[in-house]
């Protein structure tokens, strides 16, 4: 058995004629926590989408385990795959219960109701997302914090294989920031993984077991963190000279802007 | 279950008011009597089929279409000031609706013309109101584009009525748009209850997908919904339901718009589960309302779309003043 979740063939992608990903390929193994970064307007979010299959590629395929994506049925599809949308809706004043509780719709047949183990597992989410306290509040009116918690516990109620996560932690808080880094890598175990997009380098290192460096839509590193995170690809993608060390724990700090004043 | 019991509820106050709707009039009626002399020929017999209950049905046939299809436009656009008459698919389907009316179209009477030209006019304005404003559009866009289309498919019908041969056209242009169950047969309830019914069914099912739409259509997606497919049968539905509708009782204003705006609470503001509950208080307003138009000691028989318009227009004020107290 194939341990690879998500391939792709050689990927290209343009809209109005600006190139957003240029002839890029990425896998996806079990168990493992895959970090995308790079700086703004690389193609990130971009390539999650396509792997989503919310995106359809000019060129390329995006394959699930043996199968190409787009030939698993929608409901299979949900199952399989869940997404974390940066800076995600919430239409209706919903109660945080009720909202992680829509991340039960694919496990449910049609005019199925909520089953007790339907409601275990939210309840499960909502205690490991720390948002137990809040299941009864009006999910519009929480923090930005807040309501990526929220939004990010809906995916993990969705019990999907793969997790696609947009910058989960861009609005959170310092201990919530290592929380929801804690829960990725506890969700990519055994027979799950995960793809992040992520802007902290620093955790980006910590906590993922590979790295894609992406600029101008194109792969520019790919690796384990020690070998993407290095002092010459940083000034050489995002144009900033970076202090970098791994005791006790991998950590960045990023000195000043090359080429500027 | 909180929901169980509203829906339990909203049923038996459905039914009271279908009763007395057959009851209350110029004339009280003893029911029981005239139902069990329906063969005979006796006066109370003939009001109870021939103008109670035609006028009963219809009432709460097009009150629980406007209450479900607000409900399912609210749910798409995810707009709690969506609703058929706001955004002009009513208008559009009156303004078809007389064109074949007096335009001698009619006389053709192998084809149901009249609920036809109301669905393809609520279908046209309900489209060219989303390509107006588009989705995911703010509160004051997609007002803007039913204003505009309203407006639009007014003037056309105060235009064809001024052209038209009957006498009576400016009289009945009132009743176009005021909305109207008087003096309905059961040819009209037949003629419209199939495609109500048909609606109805197309929504069917689509309850689950309007609450995954609570979290956009993107991530939808990513939980099994095609966004694009369910937008065009909601768009169908509503066509076929309120084109029937209104091509029978004119335009009744604000039951699309209050209804599920009511009811929402009591349902977890769940866009899905707000469908069903929708129908049946639309059902039960538009049977109330219209039993107050006969109650109601006026000179003139009241016209039941102008109560609606009058109890929901202060309504709409106040849904828009707290809209605008939330964005801003």
């Amino acid at each position: 058995m194939s341990s690879t979740l998500l391939k792709t063939t050689v990927l290209s992608f343009s809209q109005t004629k600006r190139m957003i990903l240029d002839a890029i390929s990425i896998e996806l193994y079990k168990g493992e926590l895959i970090g995308l970064i790079g700086p703004n307007g690389a193609g990130k979010s971009t390539l999650l989408k396509i792997l989503a299959h919310l995106l359809k590629p000019d060129s390329g395929q995006v394959f699930w385990k043996n199968k190409e994506l787009s030939t698993l049925k929608a409901n299979e599809r949900a199952k399989a795959l869940a997404w974390l949308e940066q800076n995600g809706a919430i239409h209706w004043p919903l109660t945080v219960e009720r909202l992680v509780a829509l991340g039960r719709l694919p496990h449910l047949a049609a005019w199925q109701k909520l089953t007790e183990a339907d409601q275990q597992v939210v309840d499960q989410v909502l205690i490991e997302t720390d948002l137990a306290a809040l299941r009864g509040r009006d999910a519009t009116t929480l923090s930005g914090g807040e309501r990526s918690r929220v939004l990010l516990a809906r995916a993990l109620a969705s019990e999907p294989q793969v997790l696609l996560a947009d910058e989960p932690i861009a609005a959170l808080d310092l201990g919530h920031q290592l929380q929801t880094m804690q829960l990725l890598r506890e969700f990519a175990q055994g027979e799950r993984a995960s793809v992040v997009v992520l802007h902290d380098l620093a955790l980006a290192a910590r906590y993922c077991d590979r790295l894609y460096l992406m600029q101008h839509g194109k792969i520019v590193a790919t690796g384990k963190p020690e070998q993407v995170l290095t002092p010459e690809l940083l000034a050489q993608v995002y144009g900033v000279e970076c202090v970098l060390g791994a005791t006790p724990y991998p950590w960045l700090v990023p000195v000043r802007r090359l080429g500027a004043i | 279950m909180k929901e169980n019991r509203l829906v339990i509820a909203l049923s038996i106050l459905v039914a009271v008011l279908f009763i007395m709707s057959l009851w209350v009039g110029r004339n009280p009626l003893a029911i029981w009597q005239a139902a069990q002399a329906l063969d005979s020929e006796s006066v109370g017999s003939i009001i109870l089929m021939e103008i109670r209950l035609p006028r009963a049905l219809i009432a709460l046939f097009a009150g629980a279409t406007l209450g479900l299809c607000g409900a399912a436009m609210q749910g798409l656009l995810r707009n709690p000031l969506a609703s058929p008459d706001l955004i002009g698919s009513s208008s559009g389907a009156a303004l078809c609706a007389v064109i074949v009316l007096y335009f001698g179209f009619t006389t053709s009477a192998s084809l149901p013309l009249l609920p036809v030209a109301g669905m393809v006019g609520a279908l046209l304005a309900t489209l060219l109101v989303f390509i107006l404003a588009g989705r995911d559009s703010s509160i004051s866009t997609l007002i803007l584009a039913g204003v505009a289309i309203n407006t639009l498919a007014t003037a056309g019908m105060a235009l064809l009525l001024n052209l038209a041969p009957s006498p009576y056209a400016m009289r009945e242009l009132v009743l176009w748009t005021m909305g109207d169950l008087t003096d309905r047969s059961m040819d009209d309830f037949y003629l419209m209850l199939p495609f109500t019914v048909l609606g109805w069914a197309l929504l069917i099912g689509v309850g689950r997908q309007l609450s995954a739409l609570t979290l956009g259509e993107s991530t939808a997606q990513t939980l099994g919904i095609n966004p694009q497919r369910l937008r065009w049968r909601i768009f169908l539905a509503v066509a076929l339901a309120v084109g029937a509708t209104v091509s029978t009782t004119g335009v009744i204003g604000f039951i699309g718009l209050i209804i599920p705006h009511l009811l929402r609470p009591w349902v977890g503001y769940d866009a899905g589960r707000l469908l069903g509950v929708s129908a049946l208080g639309g059902a039960a307003l538009l049977l109330a309302a219209d039993i107050g138009v006969r109650l109601i000691p006026t000179e003139m028989p009241l016209k039941v779309g102008v109560l609606t318009a009058i109890v929901g227009a202060p309504f709409f004020l106040h849904l828009i003043l707290s809209a605008r107290k939330q964005h801003l």
